[in-house]
């Protein structure tokens, strides 16, 4: 970024503030050498540490572990953490409703019934989600389902979008076409051998660790286009904050800036349901941590920021999900939700501007 | 002051929706310098025409000249350099400072990115101190009153740079002193910003104490357009309000109910401003004022302001204040 704090900007609450920025990378920063040092194989922290420079290790299985696991695992975690969070942003802002999240128009649920067709209808194929949470190969098959699943709902959500005026009767249809789309795997899991539906439950707990090397090539682009074009954004999401109408007198084409707006958040929360699982909580909960963090609702300050916690937040659960120094592996959704909700309401109880901030 | 020119015009415009007229035939027309109330009683469609002549909502009939060209044909984005509103609605931004708020108002001047020029900041200053906002300019949105948050997105509006401003009930949530100021300020603005200024309201009184050009909605659906007092001379607005048996007070500009209880007739005389709030504590508690001297009661007031002295002819007896006047008339 080629912006300068200069005095214009950086006072009287408009713009970037730096030393957030800067606090919370830092966070980020030790949160994510922590996650790479911390699992069920404990490695000494200097061969970690030599691993990660491309020294070659001593033992290769822990260069292994290192690499192919740990690495991919702790990006997977920022990269799902920054997009759930600012695609949640998003639409908290678009539809002016702090309980909006990013799966909030059914892109989640798209992506579910997609995954559902695959293992539930052509029964053999669910072996591949088990190859995947081995961490032996990822599912190609799994990530096409649930974004074939996420984009025909994104389709839907887009082509009703054009016909109408008011964001509160979009929300609706959203949430309305969110339910049939869960009411049809419903009906399909209720038709399914109990094998088949196991599977599928365990892809609904949420995964971090099914990502490979070259599947997480693809999530960053992805996710990193999409959270550019959120901060491209953020011009238009600051109008939509005096509500449609003023927004409408101030030039904003509100149609136009609906339809971009769902569009980028579906790819931030579709691609991460693809290969991740659905991941609740984080969406919803972080872009009201950062609002009441840096005590303001300016876009182009709480972007950043919200990629920033969002990762950190990620990062945190996936090192509690790993309960260190033991083989379990809790699912990363159950996580989300225990550790988020405390801190919201810590955070609430605490600095008591959560919903002034809103 | 310089000479004002017209920047709206309407050409039999009719306003509405498929399933019903809520406006018809209006010819009327916008200046510069000038601030132009809306007056009408709620659902009169107040709204209904702002939104037509902001190209919000299509016309039924009719063309809307807005700077010499049809309103609907003017792009939003261009149509946002000419025209800015303040709307009925509270704006509930969340946590934004007050100068974050009037800052929005350069949307349509900054870059994608939204970044404030040097000439954008400067608008925003001179927005503020136009308005009076410059004091809590840090200050959070949330923490201001309601007037003050109407202050602010006025600024907001006039760092929108525009020379048409629509404001749609601006103090529909407003006190007295409030509503008063914000009028005042509104006026200001026409005036030394040479802005045309259209405000609706269903505040009759701040209408015509403000108004250079009333636009007045009358009970048939039209709208009589003028001076305030030549329309209140003509008897047009006594008539607009005629919708139950109102009485128009045209000494004081107000419309009234008396609920007459008595059949006595009173006649007051004595210092004027005493006489005023007399006349009016007598029609509260339901007796006909008569203007004549051959009234059933007389009342003379003595002495002054500070300390004045009621007498019910033909009684000899003094009231100190209107309270024991109101029970001795009562006892009567």
């Amino acid at each position: 970024m080629d912006m300068k704090p200069n005095s214009g900007m950086s006072h009287n609450g408009t713009g970037m503030r730096w030393q957030p920025i800067l606090i919370l990378s830092t966070v980020l920063i030790g949160l994510f050498i922590l996650d790479l040092l911390l699992g069920s194989v404990k490695i000494p922290i200097a061969e970690v540490f030599n691993t990660l420079l491309g020294n070659a290790n001593s033992n290769e299985a822990w260069s292994a572990i290192i690499l192919k696991i740990r690495l991919p695992r702790a990006i997977t975690a920022i990269l799902a953490g920054a997009a759930l969070s600012i695609g949640g942003l998003q639409m908290q802002t678009l539809f002016r409703n702090p309980l909006a999240g990013p799966s909030i128009l059914g892109i989640t649920a798209g992506s579910s019934l997609g995954v559902a067709a695959v293992m539930l209808v052509a029964g053999s194929a669910t072996t591949a989600f088990t190859i995947r949470q081995l961490g032996l190969g990822g599912s190609w098959l799994i990530i096409i389902a649930a974004t074939i699943g996420a984009a025909l709902v994104l389709l839907l959500i887009l082509g009703i979008s054009f016909k109408i005026r008011d964001n509160v009767v979009m929300l609706i249809v959203g949430i309305m076409v969110a339910n049939i789309t869960i009411a049809i795997v419903s009906i399909w899991q209720y038709f399914s051998d109990p094998e088949q539906m196991q599977e599928y439950i365990l892809w609904t707990f949420g995964s971090l660790g099914g990502v490979t090397n070259e599947q997480l090539k693809i999530l960053s682009l992805i996710v990193g286009i999409g959270i550019v074009s959120t901060f491209f954004l953020s011009k238009t999401l600051n109008a939509l904050l005096l509500g449609e109408n003023y927004a409408q007198s101030m030039g904003l084409n509100i149609r136009r800036s609906r339809i971009l707006i769902i569009i980028v958040t579906s790819l931030l929360a579709g691609s991460i349901t693809g290969f991740c699982g659905p991941i609740g909580f984080v969406g919803i909960a972080v872009p009201h941590l950062t609002r009441s963090f840096l005590n303001t609702s300016d876009h182009k300050a709480l972007i950043p920021n919200c990629v920033l916690i969002g990762a950190s937040l990620m990062l945190l659960c996936d090192i509690i999900s790993q309960v260190p120094g033991s083989q379990t592996v809790l699912p990363i959704n159950a996580i989300t939700a225990m550790i988020g909700s405390p801190i919201v309401i810590w955070i609430i109880v605490k600095r008591r501007n959560l919903k002034a901030s809103f | 002051m310089k000479p004002s020119s017209t920047i709206l015009t309407t050409k039999n415009l009719t306003v509405g929706y498929a399933s019903k007229q809520v406006l018809k035939d209006l010819n009327i027309s916008l200046k510069s310098g000038e601030l132009t109330c809306l007056l009408g009683p709620n659902g009169a469609g107040k709204s209904t025409l702002i939104r037509t002549l902001s190209a919000i909502q299509q016309p039924l009939q009719g063309t809307t000249q807005f700077f010499d060209r049809e309103v609907n044909s003017i792009s939003k984005k261009e149509l946002a350099t000419k025209l800015s509103m303040v709307l009925t609605e509270k704006a509930t931004p969340g946590n934004l400072t007050a100068y974050a708020v009037v800052a929005l108002g350069r949307f349509p001047y900054t870059s994608w990115l939204g970044t404030l020029s040097e000439q954008d900041v400067l608008k925003i200053k001179w927005a503020m101190k136009a308005t009076g906002t410059v004091e809590f300019a840090n200050t959070h949105i949330a923490e201001l009153s309601d007037g003050e948050r109407q202050k602010v997105m006025i600024a907001r509006a006039l760092a929108q740079d525009t020379p048409v401003i629509y404001l749609d009930e601006p103090t529909a949530h407003l006190d007295l002193p409030n509503r008063i100021e914000i009028f005042h300020l509104l006026k200001k603005l026409a005036r030394e910003e040479d802005k045309a200024i259209l405000i609706s309201t269903h505040e009759m009184n701040m209408a015509l104490a403000n108004a250079d050009k009333l636009w007045l909605i009358n009970n048939n659906k039209t709208i009589s357009k003028g001076t305030p007092e030549d329309l209140v001379l003509k008897g047009i607005l006594e008539k607009a309000f005629t919708a139950g048996d109102l009485n128009f007070n045209y000494e004081t500009g107000e419309f009234q109910k008396p609920l007459i209880q008595h059949e006595l007739t009173v006649y007051v005389e004595g210092p004027e401003v005493i006489k005023i709030w007399t006349k009016r504590a007598l029609e509260r508690n339901g007796y006909a004022i008569d203007k004549e001297q051959n009234a059933e009661i007389k009342i003379q007031i003595t002495g002054m302001i500070q300390n004045p002295n009621w007498i019910i002819k033909p009684q000899k007896k003094i009231y100190k204040s209107i309270e024991h006047l109101l029970k001795g008339l009562n006892t009567k």
